[in-house]
């Protein structure tokens, strides 16, 4: 069964990029614009991972990791994050929130997909 | 109802991961105490992680202090034996390790 | 398309990185056998290839794959950076940056050419093929014994064992074992943690940092130990680093205590770190990038911090208390402080504007056939970010016309008795509060006679004028002059130096022009180091306030009160026997008050003219936020901008530039008439 993703980015394009790379390597994608967005689709729905971009508009990345992690279903389930920041700090706040995994902006279609295969599986 | 200690068979299906081991985990502590020998089905789990694997390990120390006859139900299913094979807990090939029989059953 | 697109920041990001990329292929060219150039383009090529295929531009990605191939050629030293080999790489430099910015107009077949060149330049100038040299992975299968122990909360915040071992099966031949004696009882147990340690051996070709990559999100918070069981391909930089727990390793480096259990490694330098990106790491991780608009946001509150300072010490200025006093004294200190920083933030050396000049000067010398060296000196002077981006084009057209007008064909250079190669210099350097700017050719010097001719011809200045040097130069910024006999393709573009005039007036620059026949030009442009805030002197004039920057200040002196009477229809003032035109600003600005009686005139210079401001006072020196003002008034002449003032009012600032003109032309008139 297709493995699904939930890709919240307030980047129009960057949301279309992560969407087409994903899918077309048999993943399904559902898109949130925003962090509160991203929460309301977490919450109806069920997903085997979220990728989100870490500044955004209404809820920020990190809030909304940290929002996850508060919710039993989403114990356990990976959450990755994008970031332009690769400094150590931001990395460590995220992590600290819950995050499984990052991937430092900018990156290659084969290095997203490398990440989500390494962390939610084929 | 004659028997105090009956047996009892415990079914786990669907996804049988981290958020489900804490039910399958009270189910476990229960059966445990009210069961002398206690059957896992879990022929029909679609998904194991490694809570799943570690809360029947656990769960058979238990069984094994107590006297408690827990088994799997055989044969496994495809899913459960593709995760103790990739979790190292039963061997792919080769001798069996040790206490795999608790999850293959004995040869 | 607004700031946070990708597209956008990629095309930002990709400009600073083809500038990177052509300072560097022209430092290459210098010094074929410089690693650092090498490196800084390969990276650059790496980055835009990278980030292009990321944010859909595709044929500029996959155009620049070529390119970067033949950089990583280099830096292995299969080729060879030969002057070819650069004039390839400007020239694909340049269509990138089509492809980039203008990708419905890039020719493909501009492209092909590119590639097609570079495919034989690879060819021709590769080096030896391999030497049968270092190869990254040993290939000689060496065995690992992996031991790791994730974070009890490692499976809650969504890390799966099962993968991490499926990756390091996916490495080799991987025997794996689940140590479970730390499961604890079913009453003990939480269930959600991670209890099972794992012990992999595994016979891999792979080095052993590629096993320390399967861990990579989770190495600083797991215990991980590695430790090779066979001989490791000695070549293998991390074999010293191996625990000396194994016989039978060659000459072991034990950098651990034999007998020490297998604990925590400290987390392995990840990738990025190592090798040669590892400078640049370094660099990037003490500065951090910021878009302008930020930084203009931070000086606009600065600015309005300024303001309103000064109307606090104007407020208290009656105030005997001085508690008060001694707080607003604080403030000030603080808020001028701040300013002095947030404008500091904003320079930037001028080096970033020179640099871009190396390329239009080798350009330029080939289509034109001359031999130019471009040399530059104080390129680590600041200046206002702002200010250097604009004074691209000023400087541009006035390299440009040195070297199509001022330097001379290598044979009339040596008829002339200099050496063949033209030269062209550079320099900034500061002088007070401005920064004097440079730009000096060893030509032919500017042809007074032509630009007397054209002049008269224009109607510029009167036949047989008496002008000075200076004033004879300055009329080349004059609108439409242009004194090449015949237009080329270099300085026929259209736009004259009245461009320059004008953008250099627009940033509160001064343009001086000095220049010997046949020993070459020498213009030199005066900037304030900073748009945001000026050193002016504050006058009154009638009830309003106006602002003169103090740049432009020689002197003030009084208006003698008998020259009303004398002369009532000379406006003109004997400063040490020069005879100074002046201006009555009270005319000018149509003021109807009463004047006070004595009257000041304020002198002020623009090039090498100088005229008198009549001003009814003068209140003292004023540092000041500059205001632009709104696009409704930015015709407005006579003024470039407008400030405000400690109690709230509003004063202009005078536009040097033009008021010195207007006083000339109503000089003019006078004599004409």
């Amino acid at each position: 069964m297709a493995k699904s993703i939930l890709a919240v980015d307030d980047s129009a394009s960057m949301r279309q990029m992560v969407k087409l790379t994903l899918s077309t390597a048999g993943y399904q994608v559902v898109e949130a614009t925003d962090g509160r967005d991203a929460l309301t689709k977490a919450k109806s729905g069920s997903f085997n991972m979220v990728l989100t971009d870490l500044n955004m508009p209404q809820m920020d990345g990190l809030s909304l990791i940290r929002e996850l992690r508060t919710l039993p279903a989403y114990r356990g389930v990976p959450i990755v994050f994008l970031t332009t920041e690769s400094d150590a700090a931001k990395k460590a706040e995220a992590k600290a929130a819950g995050a499984t995994a990052w991937i430092v902006k900018p990156f290659q279609q084969d290095q997203l997909l490398g990440v989500v295969r390494k962390i939610v599986g084929a | 109802m004659s028997d105090p200690k009956p047996q009892t068979t415990l079914v786990c299906d669907g996804p049988a991961t981290i958020a489900s081991v804490e039910a399958v985990c009270n189910r476990l502590r229960e059966a445990l105490q009210t069961a002398s020998a206690i059957e896992v089905d879990c022929s029909s789990v679609t998904e194991v992680d490694v809570c799943f694997l570690q809360a029947l390990l656990s769960a058979r120390m238990v069984a094994g202090r107590c006297g408690v006859d827990l088994r799997m139900r055989q044969p496994i299913a495809r899913a459960l034996r593709d995760a103790l094979e990739r979790g190292g807990l039963i061997a792919e090939r080769g001798n069996p390790r040790p206490g795999q029989d608790f999850w293959t059953g004995k040869v | 398309m607004t700031a946070g697109d990708p597209g956008h920041i990629f095309r930002e990001e990709a400009a600073e990185l083809l500038v990177d990329l052509e300072t560097a292929l022209l430092h290459l060219e210098q010094n074929p056998a410089d690693r650092e150039p090498l490196d800084t383009a390969f990276r650059a090529l790496h980055t835009i290839k990278g980030s292009g295929s990321m944010f859909g531009f595709e044929a500029a990605a996959s155009f620049t794959h070529h390119l970067e191939s033949a950089f990583d050629r280099m830096r292995k030293g299969e080729l060879t950076a030969t002057p070819a080999m650069i004039g390839i790489a400007l020239a694909a430099k340049d269509h990138i940056r089509t492809l980039i910015d203008d990708p419905a107009n890039a020719d493909t077949a501009i492209g092909d050419g590119i590639l097609d060149r570079l495919a034989q330049q690879s060819g021709s100038a590769a080096v030896a093929d391999s030497i049968g040299g270092l190869q990254e992975d040993g290939d000689a299968p060496a065995t690992w014994r992996v031991r790791f122990r994730l974070a009890p909360d490692a499976l809650e915040r969504g890390t799966n064992p099962l993968l991490l071992l499926d990756e390091l099966r996916g490495l080799g031949d991987a025997e794996i074992v689940a140590l479970t004696d730390d499961v604890p009882p079913l009453e003990e147990l939480e269930p959600t943690r991670c209890h099972i340690a794992w012990e992999v051996t595994l016979t891999t070709a792979h080095p052993r940092s590629t096993i320390e990559d399967v861990f990579i999100f989770v190495i600083d918070e797991t215990e991980l130990t590695i430790e090779a069981v066979s001989a490791a391909p000695v070549s293998d930089a991390c074999a010293a680093e191996e625990p000396a727990t194994v016989s039978g390793l060659p000459a072991p480096a034990p950098l651990e205590p034999s007998d020490a259990p297998p604990q925590a490694r400290p987390a392995a330098p990840s990738k990025a770190d190592a090798g040669p990106e590892k400078g640049k790491a370094q660099q990037a991780a003490n500065s951090i990038r910021v878009p302008a608009e930020r930084l203009d946001d931070l000086m606009d509150q600065v600015g309005e911090l300024v303001i309103a300072h000064a109307r606090l010490k104007q407020l208290i200025s009656d105030s005997v208390d001085l508690q008060i006093k001694s707080v607003t004294e604080e403030i000030e200190r603080l808020s001028n402080g701040l300013r002095d920083i947030t404008m500091g933030i904003r320079m930037v050396p001028v080096e970033s504007l020179f640099g871009r000049f190396r390329r239009l000067v080798r350009d330029l010398s080939q289509e034109l056939g001359k031999d130019v060296v471009l040399t530059m000196s104080g390129e680590e002077t600041e200046l206002d970010k702002t200010m250097i981006e604009r004074l691209n084009d000023p400087l541009v057209h006035i390299i440009r016309n040195s070297l199509d007008h001022g330097l001379e064909p290598a044979a009339d250079r040596v008829a002339a008795g200099k050496p063949p190669q033209g030269r062209i210099h550079l320099s900034a350097r500061h002088a007070g509060t401005r920064v004097l700017m440079t730009i000096r050719d060893d030509g032919r010097g500017l042809d007074r006679e032509r630009i007397r001719a054209k002049a008269e011809e224009h109607d510029l200045i009167p036949p047989g004028a008496k002008l000075s040097d200076a004033e004879l130069f300055q009329l080349i910024f004059h609108p439409g002059f242009s004194t090449a006999r015949t237009l080329t393709s270099v300085s026929g573009r259209g736009i004259g130096m009245d461009v320059v005039k004008r953008t250099v007036d627009g940033l509160r620059g001064t343009i001086d022009i000095s220049s010997t026949p046949g020993g070459g030009t020498e213009i030199t442009l005066g900037l304030p180091l900073t748009l945001a805030i000026i050193d002016g002197l504050l006058v009154r004039v009638g009830q309003g306030r106006y602002v003169i920057p103090l740049f432009a200040v020689e002197e003030c002196v009084e208006l003698p009160s008998d020259i009303e009477r004398r002369h009532a229809n000379r406006n003109f003032l004997n400063i040490r026997g020069a005879l100074v035109p002046f201006l009555r600003l009270r005319d000018s600005f149509g003021v109807r008050h009463p004047p006070d009686p004595y009257q000041k005139i304020v002198i002020i210079s623009s090039g090498d003219k100088r005229i008198g401001l009549v001003v009814d006072q003068v209140l003292g020196d004023h540092q000041t936020v500059i205001k632009s003002m709104s696009k409704l008034h930015a015709d407005v002449a006579n003024f470039s901008g407008a400030t405000i003032l400690g109690d709230g009012s509003v004063a202009l600032i005078l536009d040097i530039g033009q008021i010195v003109a207007a006083g000339q032309n109503q000089e003019q008139r006078r004599e004409a008439s």
